[in-house]
C-alpha cells in the first residue's frame, strides 16, 4: 500500500512539473451526513473522552465547526459484560467522559452508543495488544524546499524527530502510530521589564499528519531512525524544545483505517489517483448493517515519551522569540501568556 | 507480346502532390507534358493488334510506383461493369471484349488511377499506382478513397488516411498516430498526459494494439504525449471500433492495427526530424536490389533541458527521456514467397529529483512469411516474441528499492486467405498466445528496510481459430460472416488460494491454497465469437452497414486510477477473475454529396460487456498475493451516436465530428462481492458524452500550408466529497459521494500549425520543411483531475490540475532524402 501511495505521489510529481493548479468551483448539490465517533481508550490509567457529532455539510461556512450530539448514551464494554459508562461534559455538549479508567490487556473492549433518536452503534471489540517500546529518540535539522499551500516554493529548515526501536520481543510484529506534540519554552523580554516571566507553550505538531507504521513489512525487528514528526526549525527551538512521543500499538484493522485516511487526504489530482472512496471505521448500527457511523474508536496500548531538545545542540542556529534589540515588542514579549496554549507553571519535567 | 509503359514513376504526380505546391507543379507540368496524360488518363496497348476474335486475358500487377511493392486489394472498375480485383502478390486477371476499356483502379493508400486499356490480346501489363500523396513528408498512411467508406463492409472501421493526420496536432512539431486517434469520433482519452485512449466508451485495456505482428500492451511514451509508432514508417492505421474481423481477438473493444513499410527495394532513402524535445530518423534501401530491402526507424528525446529551466530543485534534477526503434526486413525470396522480419524496441525513463526513478519498456521480434498458393489464395505465418516490462526505483530513504513487473509474449498466427470468386472470399486461420505474467517482484536497494518478495509468475495460453467469408451477393449487397473461437487456460506451476464457497473473498476468508504442477489446468475457458458484417449500397452515394461481434478478452489490466500507469500489472483470467465478454452492435449510414464531394455520416453503437472489472475502496493492487480479494466484476453498457461530416479535396479541406455516448457499469452486491454505488447503475471513468472535433487543414499556393483543430469534450468523471469531518488530528476527512458522481470541467482546445516547405528544388533527393506549432492556443487551463484539499482550518476546496494549463510553441525542422 505505502508503495502505491509513493507511485501515486511520484506521478503527481511529475506531472506537476508542468502543471497549475487553480480552485474552482464543482457544484456539490448533495446533502448527506453520518455519525462521526472520535475517541479512545488505552493501557495508561487516566481520563478519556469520545466525541459524537454529525459530519458538517461541505461547502457551507467552515467545515470545522462540527455539529456536536448531546444527550446520547454512550459506553465502554469488555467482551467479559463488564459496562463502564461515560458521562457527558456539562461544558461541553457531545462530549462524553471516561474516568480513571484503564485498558487491561487480554480483553478486548467496544464502545456501544445510543444516540437520542434511538439508533444503536456499537465499535468492533478490539483487543488491546502489547505495547512496544521506544529505544532512542534523534532528531535532525535539513534545509528543505517545498511547496507550501499556496504552491510557492519556499525553503525552511525542517527538524525531523526520529526514533529507534527494536520489537525482537515482540510475540507478534506491532502496527504502530505515533502522535507527537511540543512544548517550549519562552522567556519574555522587553525594555524595563521588571519581572520577566517564562511561559511554557504547548504545539500541535502533527494535524493531518498520520504517522503510522507495519512492522509486517519490514525486514528484520528493528527499526530506526523512523521519522514521526516534522516541524518548522524556527524561533521555537531558540530556547528549549520537548517532544512528546505517544506511540501507540493499534490493531491491524486500525492500521488499515489510518492508512486509508492517509491516501484520501495525499490525495493531490494526479490522473493516476486511485478514486477516493470514504474511509469505514469500526462503528456500526446494530441493527442496520448499512449504516456505517465514520470515525474510529481505538482500543491501544501506549508508550510515552519526552525528548528534549536545547538551543545550539544542532549546526543550524536560531534566534528565541523575544530575543535580540528590537524597536517594537513582538508579540507576547511583554505577556507570553497571550500565546495560545501558554502556561507560567514550569513542568516539572522540564530540564532547564 | 508485352508493351509495358516506360517507367515515368519519378514524375508521375497524384492530385495531392499537386496541392503540395502549385508551384512546382506548374513547372513539371511546362518540362514533362508527358505528366498531363499521366494525370489525366493513361492510355496503354493490351497486346498486339490481331484479327483473331477470342477473349482477352489481362494479366498484370498492381504495384506501388515509390517503391516497386504490390499492392494488395487493388480494385479494377471498369466503365462497362467489368471488374477486378488484386490477390495479396498485387496480381489480377480481367478477361475483356476486344475494345478500349476505361478503368479506374484504387486502392488503398494510393491515388486512384484512370487508365485507357485498348485490348487487342490476351497479355501481361502492369500498372504502378503513386502513393497518396501526404502533404508533410512526416507520414505516409493509407488513406481511404473518396468511396472508400462507402465500399467498406466493416462498420466502425475507422482508416486514417494522409489528410486526416495531416489536420492534426503537432504537439511538439510531430505528428503522433495516438493523438491523432483522438480526433476521431468516438475515440477518446481521460486527459491531456493519460496514456493509452479509450474507445466507444471502453477501456484503454480493451484495445488490441498491434504493429505488424508484434503485440503492443503499452503504446505510450512520456505519458501519452508521444506513442511508440515511428510517424515516418506508418504505412497504413486502422481502427476497428465495432466490427472486428474474425481474424482478430482477444480485447473487448476495438483493433488499432499499424501496418509500417517495407523498404525500398530500389535506392537509398532517409527522412528525419529535429525538434525541440525530440528528433527523429528513418533510413530504407535495398541490400540486395529487387530483392531484399530494409528500413530503420529511431527517435530520440532530449527533454532534460525544459526541466533544466525550472528554478524548483525538484524539477531541476528531474529528467524523462524515450527512445525507440524499429527495423524491419523484407525478402522476396521468390515472385511468390515473402520472407521477413522485424524488430520493436521502445524505453521510457523519468527520474523525479533524486528520488524516484520510473522505467518502462517493450522488446519485440517478429518474423513471418507470406506465400502465394496459385494466384487466389496466400498464406501467412508469423511468430511474435516479445516482453513488456515496467519498474519503478525508489531512490532515497529507508525503504530504498526497486519494484518491477512484466509480461512476456510469444505469439503465433497462421492466416489462409482465399479468393474462391469475385464475390466470395474465405479467411481462415488460427492464433496462438501464450502470456508468462510476472505481477511484481520488489527488491530493496542499498540499506533499505524493505523485505524482498516476488509474486508467483501466472501462465496463460490462448488459441484461437476463426473463419470468416465474405460474400458479394450482387452490386449492392456484400456479407461477411466469421467466427472465432477461442480457448484459454490459465496454467501451473501455481499456488491460488481457496475461499469457501459462496462468501466474500478476504484475505482472512482464505481457507486453503491449493498447488498446481508445471503446466497443469488451473482453470480454463471457451468461447464463440461469431463477426457478421453487412453492407448494402442504396445508391452509389449511399449506403447503410450493420454489424455484431461478440468478443472475449482473457487478460485485464489491473488499475484502478483514471488513467492506466505503465506499471500496472496484467491479471490473466484464473479461477477467481472470469473472462470479460462483449456483444457489439453497430449500424451506419454513409453518404456523399454535393459537387465537392462532401462526405457525411452517422452511426449508432451499443456495447453491452460482461465481467468487467472494478475497484473496492482504496484497494491495494500492488505486490498483492491476493488480488482477487480487491476486485469486484459486474457488466458495462455503452452506447452511442457518432456524426461524421468531412471535405477531403481541394486546397481547403476540413473534417468536423460529433459524439454522443454514454459508458455506464453495474456492480452488484453478491455473495462473493460488495457492490458499488449500492449496484445502482454509473458513469465509467470513460463515459464522456458529448465530443465535438474540428480539423481544418489549408494549403496555400506559395508553398505553405496552415492547420487547425479544436477539440470539445465533456468532463470526465469524478468522484467528490460531500461532507467531512475530524478523526483525532485529521482535520476535514472527507466523505465521498456515490462513485463517479461528479464531473470535472469541460476540456476544450484549440492548435494550429503552420509549415513551410519543401524548401529545394523538385526533383532533388533532398527536400525540407519547417513546422511551426502551437499548441493550447488560448492557453486552456483544461482539468486533468480535479482533487479535494483538506486544509485543517479551512473548508474543503476542489482545485483543478491542469497538465499544459498554457499556450506552448514549438518548431521542428524535417528533412527528407528522397
Amino acid at each position: 500500500m505505502k508503495k502505491y501511495i509513493f507511485i501515486t505521489t511520484v506521478l503527481a510529481l511529475l506531472i506537476g512539473i508542468s502543471s497549475c493548479i487553480d480552485e474552482i468551483k464543482l457544484n456539490v448539490d448533495t446533502e448527506q451526513r453520518s455519525l462521526v465517533v472520535d475517541g479512545f481508550v488505552t493501557d495508561s490509567l487516566g481520563d478519556f473522552q469520545l466525541k459524537l457529532s454529525q459530519s458538517s455539510v461541505i461547502g457551507i461556512g467552515n467545515d470545522n465547526i462540527l455539529d456536536p450530539i448531546p444527550n446520547a448514551t454512550v459506553a465502554l464494554m469488555d467482551t467479559d459484560g463488564e459496562t463502564y459508562p461515560y458521562v457527558e461534559s456539562i461544558e461541553s455538549p457531545g462530549i462524553y467522559e471516561l474516568f480513571n479508567f484503564k485498558a487491561e490487556r487480554g480483553k478486548s473492549y467496544f464502545v456501544d452508543i445510543v444516540l437520542p433518536d434511538g439508533k444503536h452503534y456499537q465499535s468492533t471489540p478490539a483487543e488491546l495488544r502489547s505495547s512496544s517500546k521506544i529505544d532512542n529518540i534523534s532528531y535532525d535539522v535539513n534545509e528543505e524546499t517545498f511547496r507550501d499551500n499556496a504552491g510557492e516554493l519556499v525553503t525552511e529548515n525542517i527538524i525531523s524527530a526520529k526514533i529507534a526501536t527494536d520489537f525482537s520481543d515482540a510475540a507478534v510484529p506491532p502496527f504502530l502510530r505515533w502522535r507527537v506534540s511540543g512544548q517550549y519554552q519562552v522567556q519574555e523580554n522587553f525594555p524595563m521589564a521588571l519581572n520577566p516571566k517564562r511561559c511554557y507553550v504547548s504545539v500541535n505538531l502533527d494535524i493531518n499528519d498520520i504517522r503510522i507504521f507495519d512492522a509486517t513489512q519490514v525486514n528484520g525487528n528493528e527499526l530506526f531512525e523512523q521519522v514521526i514528526a516534522e516541524a518548522a526549525y524556527d524561533f521555537r527551538f531558540g530556547e528549549q524544545f520537548c517532544f512528546h512521543v505517544s506511540q501507540f500499538s493499534i490493531s491491524e484493522e486500525e492500521y488499515n483505517y489510518w492508512r486509508n485516511i492517509k491516501e484520501i487526504i495525499d490525495i493531490d489530482g494526479s490522473l493516476f489517483d486511485p478514486p477516493p472512496g470514504t474511509v469505514v471505521g469500526n462503528i456500526r448500527n446494530v441493527d442496520d448493517p448499512d449504516d456505517v457511523a465514520v470515525g474510529y474508536f481505538s482500543v491501544a496500548s501506549i508508550f510515552f515519551r519526552r525528548y528534549f531538545v536545547n538551543r545550539d545542540e544542532t549546526r543550524v542556529s536560531v534566534r528565541s522569540k523575544c530575543e535580540g534589540f528590537f524597536l517594537r515588542v513582538p508579540f507576547a514579549c511583554d505577556d507570553c501568556l497571550l500565546l495560545n496554549n501558554s502556561t507560567t507553571v514550569k513542568p516539572d519535567y522540564w530540564e532547564f | 507480346m508485352v508493351k509495358r509503359i516506360p517507367d515515368i514513376h519519378p514524375v508521375m504526380l497524384s492530385k495531392a502532390d499537386f496541392l503540395k505546391s502549385w508551384l512546382v507543379g506548374l513547372c513539371l507540368l511546362l518540362s514533362s507534358p508527358i505528366l498531363l496524360i499521366g494525370q489525366e488518363v493513361e492510355t496503354f496497348q493490351l497486346g498486339e493488334p490481331t484479327t483473331a476474335i477470342q477473349p482477352i486475358k489481362w494479366t498484370g500487377e498492381i504495384y506501388s510506383s515509390e517503391n516497386r511493392e504490390p499492392i494488395i486489394n487493388a480494385v479494377l472498375q471498369s466503365d462497362s461493369g467489368i471488374n477486378g480485383i488484386t490477390n495479396l502478390d498485387g496480381k489480377f486477371e480481367i478477361v475483356l471484349t476486344k475494345k478500349s476499356h476505361i478503368f479506374t483502379i484504387s486502392a488503398l493508400g494510393f491515388e486512384e488511377k484512370k487508365v485507357q486499356i485498348n485490348a487487342n490480346s490476351s497479355a501481361k501489363l502492369s500498372i504502378p499506382l503513386a502513393v497518396e500523396a501526404v502533404l508533410i513528408d512526416e507520414v505516409i498512411v493509407s488513406g481511404a478513397s473518396e468511396k472508400s467508406a462507402l465500399k467498406e463492409i466493416t462498420p466502425g472501421l475507422q482508416r486514417l488516411n494522409a489528410e486526416q493526420l495531416e489536420t492534426q496536432s503537432k504537439f511538439f512539431g510531430e505528428i503522433d498516430i495516438l493523438r491523432s486517434l483522438q480526433s476521431i469520433s468516438g475515440v477518446s482519452n481521460t486527459g491531456e498526459g493519460a496514456s493509452g485512449f479509450n474507445v466507444r466508451g471502453g477501456n484503454t485495456d480493451q484495445n488490441l494494439i498491434l504493429q505488424d505482428g508484434h503485440l503492443i500492451f503499452n503504446p505510450s511514451h512520456a505519458l501519452g504525449f508521444f506513442s511508440l509508432f515511428h510517424p515516418d514508417l506508418v504505412q497504413y492505421v486502422d481502427l476497428y471500433k465495432g466490427g472486428i474481423p474474425a481474424k482478430y481477438g482477444g480485447r473487448l473493444s476495438s483493433v488499432l492495427a499499424v501496418e509500417t513499410r517495407d523498404g525500398d527495394k530500389e535506392r537509398f532513402k532517409a527522412k528525419g526530424g529535429i525538434g525541440m524535445v525530440s528528433s527523429r530518423l528513418s533510413f530504407e534501401g535495398p541490400i540486395i536490389k529487387d530483392k531484399v530491402s530494409f528500413i530503420v526507424g529511431t527517435r530520440y528525446s532530449y527533454a532534460d533541458w525544459i526541466f533544466g529551466l525550472s528554478d524548483n530543485p525538484e524539477v531541476n534534477q528531474s529528467s524523462a527521456f524515450f527512445n525507440d526503434i524499429t527495423a524491419k526486413l523484407n525478402a522476396r525470396l521468390t515472385p511468390t514467397t515473402n520472407l521477413g522480419g522485424s524488430f520493436l524496441r521502445s524505453r521510457d525513463d523519468f527520474q523525479l529529483g533524486d528520488e524516484a526513478r520510473f522505467d518502462y519498456s517493450t522488446v519485440s521480434g517478429e518474423a513471418y512469411l507470406k506465400q502465394l498458393i496459385g494466384d487466389k489464395a496466400n498464406l501467412t505465418l508469423s511468430v511474435n516474441k516479445g516482453r513488456y516490462e515496467s519498474s519503478l526505483f525508489d531512490l532515497k530513504g529507508n525503504d530504498q528499492s526497486k519494484f518491477t513487473n512484466a509480461i512476456d509474449y510469444t505469439r503465433g498466427k497462421v492466416d489462409f486467405l482465399y479468393i474462391v470468386s469475385d464475390n466470395y472470399r474465405l479467411n481462415l486461420g488460427a492464433d496462438l498466445n501464450k502470456y508468462d505474467v510476472s505481477p511484481g517482484k520488489i527488491e530493496p536497494r542499498n540499506e533499505s528496510f524493505i523485505i524482498p518478495d516476488e509474486l508467483e509468475v501466472e501462465r496463460g495460453q490462448e488459441i484461437a481459430g476463426y473463419i470468416e467469408n465474405q460474400f458479394t451477393i450482387n452490386n449492392n449487397l456484400e456479407i461477411s460472416a466469421g467466427l472465432r473461437y477461442t480457448a484459454f487456460s490459465n496454467i501451473g506451476a501455481r499456488t491460488v488460494n481457496i475461499y469457501p464457497d459462496g462468501e466474500i473473498k478476504t484475505e482472512r476468508n482464505i481457507i486453503d491454497q491449493q498447488t498446481f504442477g508445471e503446466g497443469e489446468t488451473i482453470a480454463s475457458y471457451t468461447g464463440f465469437e461469431p463477426r457478421v458484417s453487412l453492407r448494402y449500397e442504396l445508391n452509389d452515394k449511399t449506403s447503410a452497414k450493420v454489424g455484431y461481434a461478440r468478443t472475449y478478452q482473457f487478460l485485464a489490466q489491473i488499475s484502478n486510477t483514471a488513467s492506466a500507469t505503465p506499471i500496472d500489472i496484467w491479471q490473466l483470467a484464473n479461477q477467481h477473475v472470469e473472462p470479460q465478454y462483449s456483444d457489439n452492435f453497430s449500424v451506419g449510414l454513409f453518404k456523399n454529396f454535393g459537387r465537392k464531394n462532401y462526405q457525411s455520416s452517422v452511426e449508432l453503437f451499443y456495447r453491452k460487456s460482461v465481467g468487467i472489472l472494478d475497484y473496492k475502496d482504496f484497494a491495494d493492487l500492488l505486490l498483492n498475493q491476493n488480488i482477487e480479494t480487491e476486485l469486484v466484476t459486474g457488466e458495462g453498457l455503452s452506447y452511442g451516436l457518432e456524426l461524421n461530416l468531412k471535405k477531403q479535396t481541394g486546397s481547403f479541406r476540413w473534417d468536423m465530428n460529433y459524439t454522443f455516448s454514454s459508458s455506464e457499469r453495474q456492480i452488484l452486491e453478491t455473495p462473493t462481492q460488495p457492490s458499488v454505488n449500492r449496484g445502482e447503475w454509473y458513469s465509467s471513468n470513460y463515459d464522456i458524452p458529448h465530443v465535438f472535433n474540428l480539423s481544418m487543414v489549408k494549403q496555400f499556393d506559395n508553398k505553405t500550408n496552415l492547420s487547425i483543430n479544436f477539440t470539445y469534450r465533456s468532463g470526465r468523471p469524478t468522484t467528490a466529497p460531500v461532507s467531512s469531518y475530524t478523526s483525532d488530528n485529521v482535520v476535514n476527512v472527507p466523505i465521498y459521494s456515490d462513485r463517479n458522481r461528479f464531473r470535472v470541467p469541460d476540456f476544450h482546445r484549440l492548435d494550429v500549425a503552420y509549415t513551410i516547405g519543401p524548401f529545394g528544388k523538385e526533383g532533388k533527393r533532398f527536400d525540407s520543411s519547417i513546422t511551426l506549432s502551437v499548441y493550447n492556443l488560448y492557453s486552456r487551463k483544461n482539468a486533468y483531475s480535479v482533487y479535494f484539499r483538506q486544509n485543517p482550518f479551512d473548508s474543503v476546496k476542489a482545485i483543478r490540475v491542469a497538465t499544459l494549463g498554457t499556450i506552448f510553441p514549438s518548431i521542428t525542422y524535417n528533412f527528407n532524402l528522397k
